[in-house]
């Protein structure tokens, strides 16, 4: 007995100190490699006489914002303008997120009726849309059809929606009143107005991805086996209700991980806002790497701050599924 | 047999009447949404047609096709770009006859998409302006479809003849194409039949493609040990994959692209020294952009290999480990071979996405297709053509994104041995 316990695997065939050996390795190896680029990075702007750090945020920042949701003016700090980027973003990715969402339901629910047109014009759409690059599409969108609508004299009036050139003018709570937009001479009176360049990117991401999210939610309808259906036409309840109680709830379990990825997607492609001329986070990120150099902590901030959103949304998206999720015995 | 040839029920057969009230006109309201749907379809098809065969100026597109196509190379080395055209017919149609004889849809699809890169060399000469007697120029695209389909059908027969030794090759030839490509458009030397053409003279279609390719054969390997990585059993590995695959599955490409083209070279070193070799190293800007498109996809990558490593049943390892087999053995003998061939779909989707993302090169001032589409609509007798030249660019990525998407679609999988 105490025989065995005395052989003990010498220590050059112990598996375990091959993984403490190859740990130390590969911590050895990614500290070298991270001191080595860092040195080079640190020495090149050095160089270039580039100092590190933050203190160039406070200093005036001196070019203008055409959108701004924020107080922002061309005397305002690098940190402001930064500021108004951010919340630009958030308005973009947030009011972007619900659209589309709304619209994607519409595609998806179109893509599964029996109607023949309407089916065969969503996935039209679809196909379209899932097979062009978004950059492509949005360029297109704004310099070829937002770019071309009427003039504002001319304002197409979509129920009490006006559009042209210049902007979208949309019914808005005002004083605590609904204001209903109208054309005064030039411009547009009351309402809430969005500049063609918001309007763009606005209805661009929501556009391209409504067709994903309608795939989305298609393939997540249609998981779902027909003798569901069946099941609860046979309960005698109707149309709508089946779907409310019996195959949405089923649906969304299927739904909601890919759906995930769209909400983060869309977020992340707001940043393309720079090919439509909108002053979003990284198009202002940029303008301030050009004026300033201050590449490398730039592009960290931005890098950050996206990653903090991503990481926020999917943990509220997790704990949504968790919800929704199959409770089994 | 096929038993859903047999006809249904008199009653049941579809007469015209009978598929219109079933697909359009259940009821008064599908009536009502149908002919709504009409309308909707209607105002948007009569406008769109009317303007693309009236109104719009196509001639933007027909005299800038060469631009398009291969930006600002040189006409005298056009010729290299086409070998590679070729040298791609030749390996698919070898690849054809061996794995996928039978499947017609596959090879009508592969077809169709060589059918239009051999009708680009015709357009290419349509410029009467340019009669430079580039090689590439000069023959019809006619004869090119004609070399095109020769070499096809050549490496259909070698694929049909071949003894089973020689089909080993196929894999290693594909592994070869790219560098060749890449020899071949670069070039070697300074002077000569293959003289250098700098990177700055690639663009349209060319440059997409070319960064395509890198960014996948780049990001496959990458995204495979990354893969590996976060499913190791050491616990930094694991942590480290796990942060590198999360941060860049967080941030936009945009910001990656920005960090290659602005970051990446401050991280080289300023001179390097081997003995009495010195020299300043420099990452050209196609090679920056590359760099970043794959280390974004390769965490992308990473995700998908991991679903397909997570399917494969623990006795799978279990049987390697009784065998005997070392770690490496198991996994590029075992495991990999069977969780590559079940994400394949999910790859080539990926691979899709990726050629759909290289049009942000453009933002980062390369001349790919979309950004030679912007310089395109500089030219001060192409003011106002946005249009045209966008949804020209847009239909060039939907038809190559269309085609990868409809072969995957339709792609079976020579089955592996435990399978057949």
């Amino acid at each position: 007995m105490s025989d065995t316990k005395k052989t003990r695997i010498p220590i050059w065939r112990d598996e375990r100190a091959y993984a403490v050996l190859a740990q130390v390795a590969f911590v050895v190896v990614v500290i070298a490699a991270g001191v080595f680029l860092f040195g080079n990075l640190l020495s090149a702007l050095r160089r270039q006489n580039i100092p590190i750090g933050f203190d160039f945020l406070p200093t005036r920042a001196g070019f203008d914002i055409s959108d701004s949701f924020l107080e922002y003016t061309a005397s305002s700090n690098y940190l402001q303008a930064f500021q108004v980027g951010l919340v630009n973003t958030l308005v973009v990715a947030s009011v972007g997120i619900v659209l589309a969402s709304v619209f994607g339901l519409i595609t998806g629910l179109a893509g599964l009726t029996h109607n023949f047109i309407i089916s065969r014009l969503a996935r039209v759409y679809t196909e379209i849309m899932r097979n062009v690059p978004l950059l492509v599409f949005l360029v297109f969108w704004y310099r070829g059809i937002v770019f071309n609508l009427p003039k504002i004299s001319e304002a197409l009036s979509i129920g009490p929606i006006l559009v042209s050139n210049r902007g979208v003018a949309i019914p808005w709570l005002l004083e605590g009143a609904l204001s209903l937009p109208v054309v005064r001479g030039r411009i547009f009176d009351g309402g809430f107005v969005l500049s063609p360049e918001l309007f763009a990117i606005l209805s661009g991401l929501v556009i391209y991805t409504a067709a994903f999210i309608g795939e989305v939610i298609r393939a997540g309808v249609q998981a779902i086996p027909r003798g569901q259906f069946e099941a609860a036409r046979a309960l005698g309840f109707t149309g709508m209700q089946s779907i409310r109680l019996i195959v949405l709830p089923q649906a969304l379990r299927v739904i909601i991980p890919p759906l995930t990825s769209q909400y983060l997607n869309l977020t992340k492609n707001s940043s393309l806002a720079a090919a439509v001329g909108y002053p979003d986070l990284w198009s202002i990120s940029t303008v301030i790497i050009n004026q300033t150099g201050r590449a490398v902590e730039m592009i960290a901030v931005v890098m950050g701050i996206y990653l903090t959103t991503s990481l926020l949304t999917s943990l509220f998206m997790n704990w949504y599924n968790n919800k929704v999720r199959l409770i089994e015995r | 047999m096929n038993t859903s040839a047999a006809l249904p029920p008199l009653t049941e057969r579809i007469s015209i009447l009978r598929w219109l009230r079933q697909n359009l006109f259940r009821s008064v309201a599908d009536g009502a949404v149908t002919v709504l749907g009409i309308v909707l379809l209607l105002s948007l098809v009569i406008p769109i047609v009317t303007w693309a065969l009236t109104e719009a100026r196509w001639q933007v597109v027909i005299e800038n096709i060469r631009l398009f196509a291969i930006g600002q190379y040189p006409i005298e080395y056009v010729w290299r770009v086409w070998v590679c055209v070729l040298l791609l017919a030749l390996i698919c149609g070898v690849s054809w006859g061996l794995w996928l004889f039978r499947q017609r849809a596959v090879g009508a699809a592969i077809l169709t998409a060589f059918l239009l890169l051999g009708l680009l060399p015709g357009a290419l000469s349509i410029p009467a302006t340019e009669k430079v007697a580039g090689f590439g120029l000069m023959l019809p695209s006619l004869a090119w479809l004609v070399a095109m389909s020769t070499l096809g059908a050549l490496g259909y027969a070698i694929a049909a003849r071949a003894p089973a030794r020689a089909r080993k090759l196929v894999g290693p030839a594909w592994i070869l194409y790219l560098p060749v490509c890449f020899v071949l458009v670069a070039g070697l030397g300074p002077d000569g039949l293959l003289a250098t053409v700098g990177s700055n003279l690639w663009g349209g279609l060319l440059l997409t493609l070319l960064i395509t390719a890198v960014g996948i054969v780049a990001s496959f390997p990458l995204g495979v040990l990354l893969a590996l990585g976060r499913r190791s059993k050491l616990p930094v590995v694991k942590a480290f994959c796990i942060g590198y695959i999360e941060l860049i599955r967080g941030v936009p490409l945009i910001t990656i692209l920005f960090m290659a083209q602005l970051i990446l070279p401050l991280f080289l070193p300023d001179r390097v020294t081997f003995g009495p070799i010195s020299f300043r190293p420099e990452i050209d800007r196609v090679i920056r952009a590359m760099a970043g498109v794959s280390l974004f996809s390769a965490a992308y990558m990473a995700e998908n290999v991991r679903g397909g490593l997570q399917n494969i049943p623990r006795g799978q390892f279990e049987a390697a480990d009784a065998l005997g087999l070392t770690a490496t053995q198991k996994m590029t003998l075992i495991v990999l071979p069977q969780a590559l061939r079940m994400v394949v779909p999910i790859l080539v989707g990926q691979f899709i996405g990726l050629f759909k993302d290289t049009s942000l090169v453009t933002i980062v001032s390369l001349l790919d297709l979309l950004g030679i589409g912007n310089t395109v609509l500089a030219q001060p007798k192409f003011i106002g053509t946005q249009r045209e030249v966008y949804l020209f660019v847009a239909a060039i990525y939907w038809i190559f994104s269309y085609v990868m998407g409809a072969i995957s679609r339709r792609l079976e999988l020579p089955q592996s041995a435990s399978r057949r």
